[in-house]
């Protein structure tokens, strides 16, 4: 997380990154929206509710 | 006098192949952990003279995320605590049959659809009978369903559907259980896992350990899933969840965690027992001991809303283990 952004953990921007280690993003790094998570064996796919963006992992 | 009981043990197990009783087990449980490598070791036997060397590899996925309206306390999709996992709805055929051919594609041969659901309601139901066949069809896996407490409607008509195996779990004792949810009782669960026997399912029913159980709790969960006998029993360790009311637990220690491990095989000789959630943060580096310590399955890759270890770190750890994958069922 960089200054500024939203934490993915919690989606405020006074955060430090509360995100567990083995939890895929919850919340949006851009706009700090809630992320609907999908999440399969080999990967996840995060699409935030609010603004839109995806973020992926395989 | 722990040598003297890890040598009973190993006599009734392998030479007369019959079943401790409780009281054997309860002996077994209060062995000091200086005796954990030996009761470890001799859980490894036991689960190699019952079962064989084959390791079942299963994924699952959430189809249906979050909103559930029941209050396990342990878990980020109840809609009773506020968690950041929040209600998704069901994942269309397309997204479900992306997640099976992934699945496949890892080696597997088993793939869990789980829904967070009381129940299943006649359109969920539905769009489970439509699934599981053209899971099967598409990819060759045998599809196994977690969707909740059943009527006996259901069960029979999800069996006659192609449904396999069918997940659900006790999770806890009876006795425990009132501390863990409100919203409907142990004997709920364990008439569903009856009726899930009575239409020939194969029974996969889990034990979550690490939520404040006691060890007799433990002993007295031992006995009931003894009783029921399922096919499979996934073996999770608590991943204490943010927003959750046992957010505040610390995970079982690592060491206790194989001690448990063992317990379950030498209770359960025969039983599919599966690595399940929680096993990252409570083995770390020791997982692998887990696997010589009576595990015979895992869950491979992610779980429902948390992440596991990669996919090809387990694959690696079975090739190194010499333990072929296969696809198991009930064995003796």
């Amino acid at each position: 997380m960089t200054p500024g952004d939203h934490c993915t953990g919690c989606g405020v921007t006074d955060c430090a990154g509360c995100l567990p280690a083995l939890d895929p993003p919850r919340y949006c790094n851009v706009c700090g929206g809630w992320m609907a998570v999908r999440v399969t064996t080999g990967g996840w796919l995060a699409r935030c509710r609010p603004c839109g963006s995806e973020t992926t992992a395989n | 006098m722990s040598r003297t009981l890890i040598r009973d043990a190993e006599d009734a197990l392998l030479e007369e192949r019959r079943r401790l009783t409780p009281d054997e087990l309860a002996e077994l449980a209060a062995l000091p952990d200086e005796s954990i490598p030996a009761l470890t070791a001799l859980a490894h036997q036991v689960r190699l003279a019952w079962c064989g060397p084959e390791v079942e590899v299963e994924g699952i996925l959430s189809a249906k995320t979050g909103g559930c309206p029941e209050d396990c306390h342990f878990c980020s999709q109840s809609s009773a605590f506020d968690t950041p996992v929040k209600a998704t709805p069901f994942l269309d055929t397309d997204e479900v049959l992306a997640a099976a051919r992934e699945t496949a594609e890892l080696g597997a041969t088993e793939f869990c659809i789980v829904l967070a659901v009381k129940g299943p309601d006649e359109k969920t139901l539905q769009r489970i009978l439509e699934l599981v066949p053209v899971v099967g069809e598409e990819t060759g896996l045998n599809v196994a369903v977690s969707a909740g407490i059943l009527t006996r409607d259901q069960a029979e008509r999800l069996a006659a559907g192609g449904v396999h195996r069918y997940n659900h779990n006790l999770e806890t004792s009876r006795s425990f259980f009132p501390s863990v949810a409100t919203t409907h009782t142990w004997q709920e669960r364990w008439d569903t896992c009856q009726l899930v026997k009575e239409q020939e399912m194969e029974l996969c029913c889990g034990a979550l350990l690490g939520m404040g159980e006691s060890v007799a709790q433990r002993l007295e969960l031992l006995g009931q899933l003894v009783e029921l006998d399922p096919t499979e029993v996934p073996l999770n360790f608590l991943n204490p969840r943010p927003g959750t009311p046992l957010q505040i637990r610390k995970p079982v220690s690592a060491m206790e965690a194989l001690r448990w491990i063992a317990l379950f095989r030498i209770a359960l000789p025969s039983v599919i027992l599966r690595y399940a959630g929680g096993r990252e943060i409570t083995l770390r580096e020791l997982q692998v001991m887990g696997m010589t310590s009576g595990i015979n399955a895992l869950i491979v890759g992610n779980y429902l809303t948390t992440l596991g270890r990669s996919a090809e770190e387990d694959l690696q750890m079975l090739d190194d283990l010499q333990m072929p994958i296969a696809a198991l069922t009930g064995v003796v």
